[in-house]
C-alpha cells in the first residue's frame, strides 16, 4: 500500500529560470530604491552642512582701545561716537594723518567691524582698572559681513568696501591683527540685523520652555487619558467613538491646532502674543493625542495573559495596572513621547498663527516673554535676503537636526534597552 | 451499538484486520475440527497427525495477534471501545489457541487408540464435536456481527454440550462396567469428551468477552441485573 | 463521603446573544482532580472560568445560575471576588510569568493580600509554595533572575507556585501543559496528583492522556452542555454517552 514519493513531474526549466529572474529584478530595484533613498538624504546632509560649516567660524579683527582718562564721566551718557573714535584712531594710527582726518573714513573704518565693536570696547573698558598706568588695552571684535564676504570672494568688480577699507585691512593683516575664530555668538546670541552677529541661543531657550510647557501640559493629562481608554473605561461604542476621534486628531494638520491656540490663548485668555506659554500650550494641543495614541498602544503591547495572571491571582484592576501593565509598558510610552517631543520640536505652522514669528533679538526671560522657537527662527532667516542669512539657516538647521536625531536616538535606546519581548 | 468510523481511517482498518486475524484464527480451529471428526471416526493416526502438523499455523496467527495488538495499542491508545476491542481479541485469540491445543490433544488420544473405535462410541463424541463445531462458528459470527443476543444464545448452548457431555460419560461407565475389557477405549475416550467439553468452556469464555466488548460490563454483572 | 467542594446548579453563561453553557449541574469533589474534556469552543474553558468569576471582566459575559464553593454561591452580592480568587487560584494555558524576579512573582499574590507580618515570614511563604510545585531544588540558588528565564515547564510550575503562594482551595488549570514538552508535562502531571492531597484541582485538558491520567473524575462538553460527568475509569473503558464515545475514541461527530 505504500506509494512511491517520486516527483511524477519536473518543473519546466524556462518557467524556472523566469521565476528566479524575476526574484533577482525584484531585489534589485529593492536595492536600487533604498540607495536613491540613502543618496537623497546624503547629498540633503552633504549640501547643510556645506552650507552651514562658514557660520561656524567668523573673523576677528584686533582693536587698540585706548585707556580711559581719569577724568571720564559715566559710560552710559557717553555716546558711541565718543568711544569708538578714539578706539579706531588707536587701531588705524592712518586716521590721524590730516588727509585721513575726516568723519567720512572714521565711517569707513567702523564700518569693517560688526557692530558688536561698541560693546566690546565699552565692555573691555569697564573691566579694565581705572588708573592704571599702562595705555592700551587690544580686543578682538568680529569683522562685519562684507570684510568676510571679500576676503572669502575676491574678485575686482567687489565694490562692497572702498579701496581705504581694503587698505586699512591689508594694514591689519600684515601686522598679524586679524584672525579666523570659533563663532560662539552663533550659541550666545540672538537674532540681530546683521548675520554676523546672529545666533540661536534666544529661539533655543524659547524652544525648550515652549516645550516645558507642552509637556506639563500634555503629558499628565495624555497618559491619564489613555490608561483610562485603555484599561479602566469598559468597551463600549462611546469609548471607540473617542478612540477613532483621537485617532483623527493625532492626524490633523497642525495649523488648525494653531487656529485652536489663537482662538482659546490669545483671544478668548488673552494670554501676551508670541509668548512662550501661548506657544507651549498651543503645543501641548498638539501633543496630546499624540501622546494618547502611542501610550494607548504600548498599553495594548501588554499580553493579555499577564493581567489574567495578576487578576487570577486576586488582584484588583488598579492593582493589575499598575504593578503590572503600566510599568511593563514605561519604555514603549517613553519611546512615544520622545517621538512625539521630536515632532513637535520641528513644528512650525502652528506656533506661526500665535505670533512667535517675530523679531526677537533678546533671550526670553520669562514664559510670559516674547520669544520664538527654532524652527520660526530658521523661517525668519531665510527670508532675508543679506547673504549670511543662507548660511546662518543652514547652521540653525543642522542644529535642529543634531537635536531631533538625538531624541529619535532616545528613543530608540529605551526601546531597545527597556522594551520586553514576549 | 451501531459505530461510525475513526476519523483517522487507518486506525478502522487496523480494528478491521484484527477482527478478521480472530477470524480466520477461528477457521482454523473450526478446520482442525473437521479433521479430528475425520481421523477419529476412520480411526485414522496418519490423519491424526495431520491435525497435529496444523497446529504451528494456530500458534503462530495467535503470536501475530499479540504483536498487532500490543502495537495497536502503542501507536492509537485505544479508549473505551476500541480499547476493549484490543483487550478482547487479544483474550480471545488466547482462547482460541487453548482450543486448537485441546483438539491436539484428542489427537494424540486418536493415535493412541491406533483401531478404528466402534461407532457406539463414535456417534456421541462426533455428535459432541459437532455441536461444539456450531457453537464456535455462532460465536465466532457474533463476534463479527458485535451481536450481544447471538453471543448470550451460544452462552446458553453450553449447557445442552454439558449434558450430552455427562450423557456419554454415564455411557461410558456402563461399557466399562460391562467387561473390563472396554475401560482402554473407554478411557481414552473419556479424555477426548472432557477436551471436547473444556473447548465449550472456552467458548462460552470467547462470548462472555464479546459481551464485555460490547457493553463493557463485565458477563456476570449483567447476569445478576 | 466528604461534601463537594463546588456544586454548580442550573448553570446558564451568555456572551451577549450567544448562550456559551447550557444548563450546567456539576458537583467537583473535594481534594481530587476533576478533569474537563471536550472539542475546542464547548464551553470547558468558560466553564472554568466561570468558577472564580474570570469572566466577569468581558462586559457582554452574563451568568444565570449558582455555584456554591462550600456552600457560598459565589456570583451573590456578598460575594467579593478579590476575596474568591484568593481562593480559588488558577494556571493558564501560556506559562506567564510575571517580568520579575521569580521571588517576586511567587511573592506577588502574598503582597497584595497581605498575608505575612514580616519579611521572614514572606520567604517562608516562597520557599514552601517553591517547595509544593516541586520547583524549589531547581531554582533556590537563583531566585532573583527573571521568572521569565526559566524554561517552560519551569515557568509553568512557578505559575502553580505562584498560585499557591496565596494558599487557595481551590486550583484552576487551563491546558496548563499544552505548551510543554512531554517531560515538563510529566513533572507538571506528578505535582497535580501531589497537590490534589491538599487542593480541590480542576484542569480543562485536550489531551484525553493526561485527563486520563490526573484526574479522578472527568467531565465531557459539547457545545456548551456537560454531555457526561463520571469517574475517570468509566469515562475512559466504558463511556455512557455516545457522543462521549466518539469523542474520547476519536471517532467522527455522530448526529443522534
Amino acid at each position: 500500500m505504500t506509494k512511491e514519493l517520486t516527483p511524477s513531474y519536473t518543473l519546466p526549466k524556462k518557467r524556472l529560470f523566469r521565476r528566479h529572474l524575476l526574484n533577482r529584478l525584484f531585489a534589485l530595484v529593492g536595492q536600487l530604491a533604498v540607495f536613491s533613498a540613502v543618496g537623497i538624504l546624503v547629498s540633503m546632509l552633504v549640501a547643510i552642512v556645506w552650507w552651514a560649516l562658514p557660520t561656524f567660524t567668523s573673523l576677528a579683527l584686533e582693536v587698540t582701545i585706548p585707556s580711559v582718562q581719569v577724568s571720564h564721566h559715566t559710560f552710559s551718557t557717553s555716546s558711541s561716537q565718543d568711544v569708538v573714535s578714539p578706539a579706531l584712531h588707536a587701531t588705524f594710527p592712518i586716521l590721524n594723518e590730516p588727509q585721513f582726518n575726516h568723519p567720512q573714513y572714521e565711517r569707513q573704518a567702523e564700518r569693517l567691524f560688526s557692530y558688536l565693536l561698541f560693546r566690546e570696547i565699552t565692555s573691555s573698558q569697564e573691566s579694565a582698572p581705572l588708573l592704571r598706568a599702562s595705555p592700551n588695552t587690544t580686543a578682538w571684535v568680529t569683522a562685519s559681513q562684507e570684510v568676510v564676504e571679500t576676503l572669502s570672494h575676491p574678485s575686482p568688480h567687489h565694490v562692497k568696501l572702498s579701496s581705504f577699507q581694503k587698505a586699512l585691512l591689508h594694514t591689519l593683516e600684515d601686522n598679524e591683527k586679524m584672525r579666523w575664530q570659533f563663532n560662539w555668538y552663533f550659541f550666545t546670541g540672538s537674532d540681530a540685523q546683521n548675520s554676523e552677529i546672529c545666533g540661536i541661543w534666544g529661539a533655543l531657550l524659547g524652544t525648550l520652555y515652549a516645550l516645558g510647557v507642552a509637556l506639563c501640559i500634555a503629558l499628565p493629562i495624555g497618559v491619564g487619558t489613555a490608561i483610562y481608554l485603555q484599561e479602566i473605561a469598559k468597551d463600549s461604542s462611546w469609548t471607540r467613538f473617542v478612540g477613532v476621534n483621537l485617532n483623527n486628531l493625532a492626524a490633523v494638520p497642525s495649523v488648525v491646532f494653531g487656529l485652536l491656540g489663537l482662538a482659546l490663548f490669545l483671544t478668548f485668555l488673552k494670554l501676551p502674543r508670541s509668548s512662550a506659554l501661548v506657544g507651549g500650550l498651543t503645543l501641548g494641543l498638539m501633543f496630546l493625542p499624540i501622546i494618547i495614541v502611542s501610550t494607548r498602544s504600548s498599553l495594548k503591547a501588554v499580553p493579555k495573559s499577564l493581567r489574567h495572571a495578576a487578576l487570577a491571582l486576586g488582584a484588583s484592576s488598579s492593582q493589575v495596572i499598575f504593578h503590572q501593565v503600566f510599568p511593563l509598558a514605561l519604555p514603549g510610552i517613553l519611546t512615544g513621547i520622545f517621538l512625539g517631543i521630536a515632532r513637535i520640536m520641528g513644528e512650525s505652522a502652528c506656533l506661526l498663527l500665535v505670533g512667535m514669528m517675530a523679531f526677537i533679538p533678546s533671550p526670553p526671560t520669562s514664559l510670559l516673554s516674547p520669544t520664538t522657537v527654532l524652527p520660526l527662527q530658521i523661517y525668519q532667516w531665510v527670508e532675508r535676503p543679506e547673504k549670511g542669512f543662507d548660511e546662518l539657516s543652514s547652521a540653525a538647521i543642522l542644529i535642529l537636526l543634531l537635536l531631533l536625531g538625538g531624541l529619535s536616538w532616545i528613543a530608540l535606546f529605551l526601546k531597545s534597552k527597556f522594551e520586553k519581548k514576549w | 451499538m451501531t459505530t461510525s468510523d475513526h476519523i483517522v481511517k487507518a486506525y478502522d482498518d487496523e480494528l478491521n484486520h484484527l477482527t478478521f486475524m480472530i477470524v480466520s484464527m477461528g477457521k482454523k480451529v473450526d478446520v482442525q475440527l473437521d479433521r479430528i471428526i475425520e481421523a477419529l471416526s476412520e480411526g485414522s493416526v496418519e490423519k491424526a497427525k495431520k491435525v497435529i502438523d496444523h497446529d504451528p499455523e494456530i500458534d503462530l496467527l495467535e503470536k501475530e495477534i499479540d504483536t498487532y495488538a500490543v502495537r495497536l495499542i502503542a501507536l492509537r491508545q485505544p479508549l473505551a471501545t476500541d480499547l476493549r476491542n484490543v483487550i478482547s481479541a487479544l483474550k480471545i485469540s488466547a482462547h482460541l489457541e487453548r482450543m486448537a491445543d485441546y483438539v491436539v490433544n484428542v489427537a494424540k488420544r486418536t493415535c493412541s487408540l491406533g483401531t478404528k473405535p466402534l461407532p457406539h462410541y463414535i456417534t456421541p463424541i462426533v455428535r459432541l464435536i459437532r455441536s461444539v463445531q456450531s457453537m464456535l462458528r455462532d460465536v465466532l459470527d457474533a463476534y463479527v456481527q458485535r451481536d450481544d443476543q447471538a453471543a448470550h444464545r451460544v452462552w446458553e448452548q453450553d449447557t445442552e454440550v454439558d449434558e450430552s457431555y455427562n450423557g456419554f460419560v454415564r455411557e461410558l461407565l456402563t461399557y466399562m462396567m460391562e467387561d473390563p475389557r472396554n475401560i482402554t477405549p473407554c478411557i481414552h475416550f473419556l479424555f477426548i469428551a472432557k477436551n471436547i467439553e473444556r473447548l465449550g468452556d472456552h467458548i462460552t469464555n470467547i462470548a462472555e468477552h464479546i459481551h464485555y466488548l460490547i457493553h463493557g460490563t463485565l458477563w456476570t454483572e449483567s447476569r445478576h441485573t | 463521603m466528604t461534601p463537594p467542594k463546588l456544586i454548580a446548579t442550573h448553570l446558564n453563561l451568555f456572551y451577549g446573544n450567544r448562550q456559551a453553557l447550557f444548563d450546567i449541574n456539576v458537583s467537583i469533589a473535594r481534594n481530587q482532580v476533576t478533569a474537563l474534556i471536550g472539542p475546542s469552543g464547548c464551553g470547558k474553558s468558560s466553564f472554568l472560568k466561570c468558577l472564580n468569576r474570570m469572566n466577569d471582566p468581558i462586559s457582554e459575559a452574563r451568568v444565570e445560575g449558582t455555584i456554591l464553593l462550600d456552600k457560598e454561591n459565589i456570583y451573590s452580592r456578598s460575594m467579593d471576588v478579590v476575596q474568591l480568587r484568593a481562593r480559588v487560584g488558577m494556571v493558564f494555558q501560556k506559562p506567564n510569568p510575571f517580568p520579575k524576579s521569580i521571588f517576586d512573582n511567587v511573592a506577588y499574590g502574598p503582597r497584595i493580600h497581605g498575608l505575612f507580618r514580616s519579611n521572614q515570614e514572606l520567604v517562608e511563604i516562597v520557599e514552601k509554595s517553591l517547595k509544593r510545585a516541586g520547583l524549589w531544588e531547581e531554582v533556590k540558588d537563583r531566585l532573583d533572575q527573571q521568572g521569565t528565564s526559566l524554561s517552560g515547564g519551569q515557568q509553568q510550575r512557578l505559575c502553580i507556585a505562584r498560585a499557591i503562594a496565596v494558599n487557595p482551595e481551590v486550583i484552576l488549570m487551563d491546558e496548563p501543559c499544552s505548551a510543554l514538552d512531554p517531560i515538563a508535562t510529566a513533572k507538571v502531571d506528578e505535582l497535580i496528583d501531589e497537590l490534589s492531597h491538599r487542593y480541590t484541582i480542576v484542569i480543562v485538558t485536550h489531551s484525553l492522556q493526561q485527563a486520563a491520567r490526573v484526574s479522578h473524575s472527568v467531565g465531557y462538553f459539547n457545545k456548551g452542555y456537560l454531555v457526561e460527568f463520571g469517574e475517570t475509569g468509566d469515562i475512559f473503558t466504558n463511556p455512557k454517552n455516545a457522543r462521549t464515545l466518539d469523542y474520547i475514541t476519536g471517532r467522527t461527530y455522530r448526529r443522534t
